[in-house]
């Protein structure tokens, strides 16, 4: 299976070492797409299928709240596994985003290895990522 | 009026992002970086009270963290590009470390989006409530503001 991915962060540069990690981990993607805030990637998932969704909580216009709502209000994006990756540890955004649905939360800084544990167990295992 | 957090939890909460995120080494201490040519990242947290948090650091400083952040070689086009951005996202990784450890029990808060500017150090410097100084991998000096703007939203 080749894979679609949409990496939503507002720093170019995590959206570099996203999509590296995703790279490094020898998945076969066909794609990363990217976006710099949620407006944006409801109009990439709007206009392309999308297999994973990582995305970050802060961001300038819609944020990563605002798009899981988004999605989970909509037939088909409701489905598409979300991975927050964010320097957001209130506990508060993240109940609330694993109620919207999110499959897993990764915490910033992250290790190349840690984000592999959580997308593989996610992709492979059919499990929910450790928030 | 909350209570800020200590000197120390300030400078470890940035000396572990950088080595977690950057597989860079710091240390409390050195000369500073001058004002007039500072890069300065900020953002906002508001908790009880909002606060501004920032780091002033060089060009230079910025172009070996984008290099680190991305597994670029330094001096390319691409890490020069990235440099203020990756800045900022030390700042926003810290903030949440620091966030982590200071705003403890449960109570609420929310960090804002880094930005960048240009002269603004020594401003911050006069209303930092609280200050921290590293130098990071022996040669590069980097300042930390926790300015109280005052009651929260």
């Amino acid at each position: 299976m080749s894979y679609e991915v949409l990496v939503v962060d507002d720093s170019k540069t995590i959206r570099a070492m996203v999509k590296k990690c995703v790279l490094m981990m020898g998945l076969d993607v066909k794609t990363v797409h990217e976006a710099e805030n949620g407006q944006q990637a409801l109009d990439i998932l709007k206009e392309n299928w999308v297999d994973i969704v990582f995305a970050d909580v802060h961001m300038p216009g819609m944020n990563g709240i605002e798009l899981v709502e988004a999605m989970s209000r909509d037939n088909l994006l409701v489905s598409v596994p979300v991975v927050m990756v964010s320097s957001d540890r209130n506990q508060e955004h993240i109940a609330r985003l694993e109620a919207l649905g999110i499959r897993a939360y990764i915490k910033k800084p992250f290790r190349p290895e840690e984000f592999r544990g959580v997308v593989d167990d996610l992709l492979h295992g059919g499990g929910k990522g450790e928030p | 009026m909350s209570a800020l957090p200590s000197a120390e939890l300030l400078e470890r909460a940035f000396l572990a992002t950088l080595e977690d995120a950057a597989f860079l080494f710091g240390e409390v201490g050195g000369s500073g970086v001058e004002d007039d040519v500072a890069v300065v990242a900020r953002l906002e947290l508001r908790a009880a009270q909002r606060y501004t948090l920032a780091i002033a650091a060089t060009q230079a400083f910025s172009e070996v963290l984008a290099s680190n952040l991305l597994g670029l070689e330094p001096g390319s086009p691409e890490v020069a590009a990235a440099a203020e951005d990756a800045l900022g996202e030390l700042l926003n990784i810290s903030s949440g470390v620091l966030a982590d450890g200071w705003l403890t029990s449960g109570r609420a808060y929310d960090l804002g989006t880094p930005t960048i500017e240009h002269g603004t150090a020594a401003a911050l410097r006069g209303r930092a409530a609280l200050t921290a100084r590293l130098l990071v991998d022996d040669e590069h000096p980097m300042d930390i503001f926790l300015v109280d703007e005052g009651e929260g939203a």
